[in-house]
């Protein structure tokens, strides 16, 4: 028994070198980049839409924070826009700031950095809330993303407290799942 | 013992596979040379970004022909595009895909070099 578990223990250590990169894969498709909580990194995007001026994160120092990095070419991205936009009409005035980050996947000749496309995808939509260009990828960058859509949740001390990937509906039991972390940190 | 270990390897290591998301294929297409991206199994193409080919002379080829779902939002075949007859394809091909057990889209880019 006891070689059989040595057996087995030396088989996951093996299996862990071999397929090292495939693990940490997995961490990244778990929408974990880094322990948490942890501070959540400025931007200084520059060009934002739904919005007068450009939005900072000291700026929101006291609310809850939603970042959706997403792009309008994926339907992944789009098809869970309804969720978010609920969560917006529900959770505005009691301190949620929900924030799109448009980050294109492909160059510019994809026609993802155009502005006027963005503004049209947000009306196509019914986005509201502010979003930024992204389109160097910066902000992208410093929150470690790697899928698109990405959410992750800022507390209103500027911590970030979750972090996730991918598509999901309104009702649905990942909805439920971030509707409870909002609702969690709005209560702090 | 030590086979037992082979295949545990084997089987472990398979799952996530080195195999790109997406290769690049030659082929003909009413008489005419096309390169089509094709996905790799598990994977669909994003419909909504067609793939392009960026070649290192700067031309981008985008792969935007091909029966797309219902909801535009994949390619229900490999999406293909008409190449030059005798060009040497060098560069890179990049593409949005999705695998199905996930619900996101992640970028590929392959190396692709191919003469005809």
């Amino acid at each position: 028994m006891h070689s059989a578990r040595t057996a087995a223990y030396g088989a996951a250590a093996l299996l862990s070198l071999a397929c090292g990169g495939s693990a940490a894969g997995q961490m990244a498709a778990d929408g974990r980049s880094g322990e948490l909580p942890r501070p959540a990194p400025a931007w200084d995007n520059a060009s934002w839409l739904n919005t007068d001026a450009p939005i900072r994160l000291d700026q929101l120092r006291g609310r809850v924070v939603l970042l959706n990095f997403w792009v309008f070419t994926c339907g992944n991205c789009t098809r869970t826009v309804p969720s978010l936009v609920d969560f917006d009409r529900r959770y505005r005035r009691q301190g949620l700031t929900l924030l799109g980050i448009h980050t294109p996947e492909f160059p510019p000749y994809a026609g993802e950095h155009d502005r006027t496309n963005v503004a049209g995808a947000l009306a196509r939509y019914g986005i509201r809330y502010p979003n930024a260009q992204d389109n160097d990828s910066r902000t992208w960058n410093r929150y470690g993303i790697r899928y698109w859509p990405s959410f992750v949740l800022i507390d209103r001390r500027g911590r970030v407290r979750y972090e996730g990937v991918g598509e999901f509906h309104v009702g649905d039991a990942t909805y439920a799942t971030w509707d409870r972390r909002i609702r969690v940190l709005l209560a702090e | 013992m030590r086979l037992l270990l082979g295949v545990l390897l084997a089987a472990a290591c398979e799952r996530h596979g080195s195999e790109e998301p997406v290769r690049p294929q030659l082929g003909m297409r009413a008489g005419e040379p096309i390169l089509s991206a094709v996905p790799a199994a598990g994977y669909r193409i994003n419909g909504r970004v067609s793939p392009a080919l960026e070649l290192t002379t700067g031309q981008v080829i985008r792969l935007d022909r091909g029966r797309r779902s219902v909801d535009s939002a994949y390619f229900d075949e490999p999406p293909w595009a008409r190449v030059p007859e005798s060009a040497r394809l060098r560069g890179t091909l990049r593409a949005s895909v999705c695998r199905t057990d996930e619900a996101l889209c992640r970028i590929a880019a392959v190396a692709v070099d191919l003469r005809r």
